[in-house]
């Protein structure tokens, strides 16, 4: 038992899945998945066969106790698994252990499964099948009634799939009341599987619960079902670990703000630009993506304003849109935040950029997804984008809308403010009957910034910047004050620079 | 007990699947014979062992072992255990009309 040594694993090619289980399912063992109703176990018990075809040329045999072959074969068609054809081929077994409810047994005295093992080994041995899923122990729980023999038959079941040197999955009701099945014993490595509302809106995680002999990340992970892929992983902390950071900068676009961040973004960097409607964030995202280096590439993601808005905005500021768009130097998308969940935009955006190979990303109206979701996926949807444009050394721009026209912060800033490396204001700023427009660096990961609030305006050209607001204070939280200027003048003499305090 | 007398050939055949020489698999057969020897005279019966004949498990979709199947007269009836009870396996697969007593 005091043997360090890690299990072999098993890549299991479900996108993410191998990421947060450090490299896969135990080679050799049989893992057990457990999830109420809706909660994909069969799609995961079905993908875990189709990824090793298809990634890895291992043969896999499918054991159902629920529905029958040809429906599985059906509904699992349309992840683009082509069942029919690998059965030709020899790559996908079935064995049906599906009931016709009038063939119920009776039973007289103690029985095994014997007839069961004998046949998945059979055809186990017939395509030499590498991996093996079970679907599901509580369908063969309610054909035969007697838990006690199908628990010691399944204890007989993991031994002897351990003997063919086969990986394997169980799936198991879960019924969600906290209480662990008594599958749960049997195996060594138990995988959870939920289907939660929270908030009134879905969401789908998976958690390893254990992995006897064998380390994984801890805690519950969203995934999401691709209409084309089945399921995908949104492993967010593990990326996060593997971040590169670039010191190389690019402009932002506006040379005044660029001196503010003390020389441009870090170019694997994702800013925040957090400011009430209309204080310029998408002027902001605009002129970010058409200060384009050369050999660089823009990608514009706009949940709040349709295209000919944005083409219409930048044309205000002097940037042709379309001309861009027509050379290949920009795209633009726009979406409703609505038509679909923030795991479902994470993966849209993800293929867009996979597709386009841009070098800055923006996303205008990142407040606008948190409408769609809850706190907690918000969170990690923004988490797991920034991380990926890390990874990328893409640099990102997002904005966020305030609430309130006059200071404020938004929830979007409170979770996510952690995760960009840089914040920029955008605040209205009332002074003497006027309003103005004021910007901030309030945070700039791994440099130096400009700590005033400086006032700017938009001309036709886009954004400029000028000097400090002397003599307000409480811009940031909207409670103006304004102070005489003498009584400024004595406190910056008393205090030269105030630059040590950290935000 | 009325003993009725079918007139002609294979009027019953039972099919049991065994998984080799387990207890169980063992106690079957015996349960089977001896059912057969003093209430089913004329019955024909088939052991398949699974091990030796896993098409013919998964052909008829065997799970459990050992499985009694009364194959004819149709429609096929299936019974699950070590048959422990005879009177009971007799009841369950609808044979009492096949019932021919030794002394009869």
């Amino acid at each position: 038992m005091n043997r360090s040594q890690e299990l072999k694993r098993l890549t299991t090619y479900i996108p993410g899945f191998d990421l947060i289980s450090n490299g896969g399912l135990p080679a050799g063992r049989t893992t057990l998945v457990c999830g109420g109703p809706g909660s994909a176990k069969t799609i995961f018990a079905g993908q875990f066969l189709a990824a090793g075809i298809q990634h890895a040329g291992e043969p896999g045999c499918f054991v159902t106790f629920e529905e029958r072959p040809e429906d599985i074969r059906r509904n699992l068609s349309s992840f683009g698994w082509d069942i029919t054809r690998w059965e030709r081929e020899n790559k996908w077994i079935f064995v049906d252990g599906s009931l016709h409810p009038k063939d119920e047994p009776v039973t007289v005295g103690d029985y095994d499964l014997g007839g069961l093992m004998a046949r998945v080994t059979h055809a186990v041995k017939k395509i030499g099948a590498k991996r093996i899923s079970l679907d599901s122990i509580g369908a063969m729980l309610v054909q035969f009634g007697l838990p006690a023999i199908i628990r010691r038959e399944l204890y007989r079941a993991v031994w002897l799939l351990r003997e063919m040197d086969v990986t394997s999955i169980i799936t198991a009701e879960h019924t969600g009341n906290g209480e662990a099945p008594v599958e749960e014993y049997v195996t060594d490595n138990v995988i959870i599987l939920r289907n939660t509302l929270e908030d009134e809106k879905r969401r789908r995680t998976l958690e390893i619960l254990k992995f006897r002999g064998a380390s994984h990340l801890k805690g519950e992970f969203p995934f999401t079902i691709a209409e084309d892929r089945g399921i995908i992983l949104l492993p967010l902390s593990s990326i996060e670990l593997r971040q590169k950071s670039s010191d190389k900068r690019i402009t932002s676009g506006i040379p005044e703000l660029d001196s503010m961040c003390g020389g441009g973004f870090y170019r694997d960097s994702v800013v925040l630009v957090s400011g009430a409607t209309g204080t310029g964030k998408t002027l902001t995202a605009t002129q970010f993506l058409s200060a384009l280096g050369e050999n660089e590439k823009g990608l514009l993601f706009a949940f709040e304003e349709s295209r000919d808005q944005l083409y219409r905005n930048a044309l205000g500021w002097g940037i042709d849109f379309p001309k861009l768009e027509a050379g290949g130097r920009l795209r633009i998308l726009c979406e409703y935040p609505e038509v679909a969940g923030p795991e479902d935009h994470l993966l849209r955006i993800k293929k867009q950029i996979e597709e386009f190979q841009p070098t800055r990303v923006a996303v205008d109206g990142l407040s606008a997804l948190e409408r769609i979701s809850t706190l907690r996926t918000f969170r990690e949807f923004v988490l797991a984008l920034t991380s990926y444009l890390k990874d990328k050394q893409i640099a990102g721009l997002f904005t966020s809308t305030t609430p309130s026209l006059l200071g404020g912060s938004t929830v979007t800033e409170a979770h996510i403010s952690s995760v960009t490396d840089s914040i920029i204001l955008l605040r209205y700023v009332e002074a003497f009957g006027e309003m103005r427009r004021g910007i901030a660096v309030l945070k700039m990961r791994g440099s130096q910034h400009d700590r005033t609030i400086r006032e700017f305006f938009i001309d036709s050209k886009g954004m400029h910047v000028g000097e400090p607001f002397r003599g307000i204070s409480g811009i940031l939280s909207g409670n103006f004050t304004h102070s005489a200027t003498s009584e400024l003048q004595t406190l910056q003499s008393l205090f030269e620079r105030t630059d040590a305090e950290e935000l | 007990m009325a003993s009725v007398g079918p007139p002609r050939g294979p009027d019953l055949l039972l099919r049991l699947f065994i998984t080799g020489n387990s207890q169980r698999s063992l106690r079957a057969i015996e349960a089977v014979q001896g059912l057969c020897s003093q209430y089913l005279a004329g019955a024909r019966v088939e052991i398949i062992d699974v091990l030796e004949n896993p098409d013919r498990a998964e052909s008829e979709k065997i799970l459990a072992t050992p499985t009694l199947i009364r194959q004819i007269p149709g429609p096929p009836r299936r019974l699950v255990g070590d048959l422990c009870e005879p009177q009971r396996v007799i009841q369950l697969l609808g044979l009492k009309e096949h019932v021919r007593s030794k002394e009869a």
